[in-house]
């Protein structure tokens, strides 16, 4: 990778590339993908079905041509309603995650000033700007379209650098958003988390309990882990049953993808983004402000800074000015010499140099990166200054010095903000939604239950449809609260399986069959359905609470 | 299909080929000059407002310095040539004299504390200074932009386009380095 940037290509062209690039990605993305999740999502809902009703009494139409293809489609439904809240709920997600609000008109009036003049001198629309109170310097930028975008800085940020440095970093975001590198960085992320979808939720569930105290949250993950490979061996063993086995090889390959190949194809779709994205936007950061030594006093100050790392979803770190998961990982070395004075002409002349033990260390280094799942997704900081300056800025070394001295010496003061936005009435908010939506699909579905039970064919249907609403007042409630995205759905479906199990063992007018009396037997599902709701709601506003409290 | 015919219907599809081309060509031509006359336009909205900022700093300025008159009239003559100016190398010298004028205005303001103290005057001291840097960013956006468009029109083979369609080569708002000849120019 050369990172010289041999001529200023003009940014309307670069536009067009990134635009036929997105769109190949999302193309590859659906012809690849799309059958595979189509057809395991279908097999999921085979799955959740048998777990609802009888599965014998559904042979007649399992066996079915008609049925299959109606699962498919049903399938199909289910796994683009996923796609589509992931899309739209990436950008959302990713500012919700470190708690950004977005800034009212007077406030921080110098930034909003240097906003406006880097969008004149980019021909940007100013995008819609948040701050959010963390204590590490970052920024980022999210949004579908060059209208739509919003710009996100981290109060770190306006408490370490000067001027002349915010001014780097924000044109260093602008021309992420003048490129269409947000674009491609919301719907790259969005695949990740989507295909990563299984360990997302172990991991959220284990920041839910870990936010409670960590060792819990510790214990939950390894439990999670330990589940999942008793599941995979007993699905193992079970193949040996002649009764099951049809049913087992289905369920294992859904779970071998689930764990390990979509997974898989999410490394690959984020190493299909080059991190030369970046050297580019600092490039134009440097056209546009024609200051590359702020630029790289920016980098190097928050670098240096030693303050506690960021909570960031790995799917959404590339979106950062710099990689939010290491803060502080490349000068460890510590003597200023790796930024200014060992700097190369060209990167490539060290290779010459290397000796055998540095090959091994590499390698070494980069199967543990591999093995950890922590592929880098910025260049170093170390590579970025040598780039800005391969590009002929020229810059002192004392005033690189100074700056990581600076760096070093960051102390947060905590911003005491005078209006809180959002308070506790904002979670009875949310389980109150998730009340509302649990009682409709109550409602509809126990009419449906009551065609059911007057048709004599399927009467003997053992059902426990008053899963679902449950699960969907979960969801709802705990996507009002804040979880964004799939992990709303995953939340819905775990908190809703809870409250299923704690709940639906009761029967509150003792009548467990429905052949005594069909109209009692629903008026009884109906109450512990309501039930169900109701410790769904209170469960999934709970979680939003535990989480962003 | 005889060899005549093969000919024939080759010939036709170059000059098809050929057709499309020149259409996307000058398609991209007209593209690159909108975008030139927008990025222009980014800059004369910035100029009008430095220009409607002159007024007032000039009722402000009056009340405390009664003795700099000369000087007042060199900024209102400056804004007056920017007010007439056209093209961008004619607005962006006339925008350097009122610059220098401005200028000499702040170094002799420099003498009267209480002006410099008073509100108003601070207040369109910080707009002014604003607006400046608004409008060199939007020069350096529009300077590109024409950057393009010329090269676009001069590169050879699609020069022959552009000279045929007759497009001509957009004007670069200088910046205040290679302004020094104007200057002199334009002063007594």
């Amino acid at each position: 990778m050369s990172h010289k940037i041999e001529k200023p290509i003009f940014v309307y062209t670069r536009i067009e590339e990134n635009r036929r690039y997105v769109s190949s990605l999302v193309f590859l993305f659906v012809v690849l993908l799309a059958p595979a999740v189509i057809f395991l999502s279908s097999q999921l809902l085979v799955f959740i079905l048998s777990l609802m009703m009888d599965i014998d009494a559904l042979e007649p139409y399992y066996s079915g041509t008609r049925f299959l293809i109606l699962i498919f489609i049903v399938g199909a439904c289910f796994t683009s309603l996923v796609v589509f809240v992931e899309f739209h709920t990436a950008g959302r997600a990713a500012l919700r995650g470190i708690g950004a609000r977005p800034l009212e008109h007077g406030e921080e009036r110098e930034f909003q000033r240097i906003v406006e003049n880097l969008c004149i001198g980019s021909g940007l629309p100013r995008p819609v700007l948040y701050l959010a109170e963390v204590a590490t310097p970052n920024a980022f930028s999210i949004g579908l379209s060059t209208e739509h975008s919003k710009l996100v800085i981290t109060r770190g940020l306006l408490e370490l650098l000067e001027w002349r440095e915010i001014e780097g970093v924000i044109a260093h975001e602008l021309s992420h958003i003048a490129n269409r590198d947000t674009r491609l960085y919301t719907i790259t992320s969005a695949m990740e988390s989507l295909l990563s979808f299984p360990w997302r939720i172990l991991r959220a569930i284990s920041e839910l309990f870990g936010s409670l105290s960590e060792w819990l949250g510790k214990i939950v993950y390894a439990l999670g882990i330990l589940n999942l490979t008793i599941l995979v061996i007993s699905l193992l063993i079970s193949l040996n049953d002649p009764y099951s086995s049809g049913w087992s090889i289905n369920i294992l390959i859904l779970i071998a993808y689930l764990i390990l190949v979509g997974p898989l194809f999410g490394l690959v779709v984020r190493m299909a983004v080059a991190r030369q994205r970046e050297f580019l936007a600092d490039a134009d950061a440097y056209l546009l402000t024609r200051n590359p030594e702020a630029l790289a006093r920016a980098l190097v100050k928050i670098d240096s800074v030693k303050v506690d790392k960021m909570k960031v979803d790995v799917a959404m770190a590339r979106m950062y000015f710099v990689d939010p998961r290491h803060t502080q990982q490349y000068t460890i070395l510590s003597a200023v010499e790796p930024y200014v004075d060992t700097l190369p002409q060209n990167h490539f002349g060290k290779l010459f140099y290397v000796k055998w033990c540095d090959v091994i260390m590499t390698f070494l280094k980069s199967i543990r990166k591999i093995i950890l799942i922590r592929l880098n997704t910025h260049p170093t900081i170390y590579e970025r200054v040598t780039a800005l300056k391969n590009m002929g800025g020229h810059f002192s070394p004392q005033k690189l010095h100074d700056a990581k001295e600076v760096g070093e010496g960051f102390i947060y003061t905590p911003y005491v903000s005078s209006s809180h936005p959002e308070g506790k009435k904002h979670y009875f908010v949310a389980a109150f939604h998730g009340i509302l939506s649990g009682t409709i699909t109550t409602v509809v579905l126990s009419f449906l239950m009551l065609l059911i039970v007057m048709s004599p064919q399927i009467a003997s249907i053992h059902i426990h449809v008053h899963l679902i609403p449950g699960v969907i007042s979960a969801g709802v409630a705990a996507y009002r609260a804040g979880v964004i995205g799939s992990k709303a759905i995953a939340y819905g479906i775990i908190l809703g399986l809870i409250s299923w199990i704690s709940i639906g063992f009761y029967t509150p007018l003792g009548i467990d069959d429905e052949k005594d009396s069909p109209f009692l037997y629903i008026l009884d599902q109906y109450i512990r359905s309501l039930l169900e709701v109701l410790l769904g709601a209170i469960l999934g506003a709970l979680s939003g609470w535990i989480r962003f409290k | 299909m005889t060899t005549v015919n093969i000919i024939l219907l080759s010939i036709v599809g170059l000059l098809a080929f050929l057709a499309l081309l020149v259409l996307i060509t000058y398609n991209r031509f007209v593209r690159s000059r909108l975008r030139c006359q927008e990025a222009w336009s980014g800059i004369d909205v910035q100029l009008k407002r430095r220009t409607s900022l002159i007024p007032n700093l000039v009722e402000v300025v009056e009340g405390y310095a009664v003795h700099e008159r000369r000087t007042l009239e060199n900024v209102i003559r400056a804004r007056g040539g920017l007010q007439g100016a056209h093209g961008a190398a004619q607005t962006a010298g006339a925008n350097n004299i009122l610059s220098e004028a401005l200028g000499k205005l702040f170094a002799v303001i420099e003498s009267y504390p209480e002006l410099k103290a008073s509100d108003s005057f601070m207040q369109l001291h910080m707009d002014l200074r604003d607006v400046e840097e608004k409008i060199s960013y939007a020069r350096q956006f529009y300077n590109r932009n024409v950057l393009d468009y010329n090269q676009r029109i001069r590169v050879f083979p699609q020069s022959v386009i552009a000279d045929v369609f007759k497009f001509q080569p957009e004007e670069f708002f200088e910046d205040t380095e290679s302004r020094s000849e104007v200057r002199v120019d334009l002063r007594g």
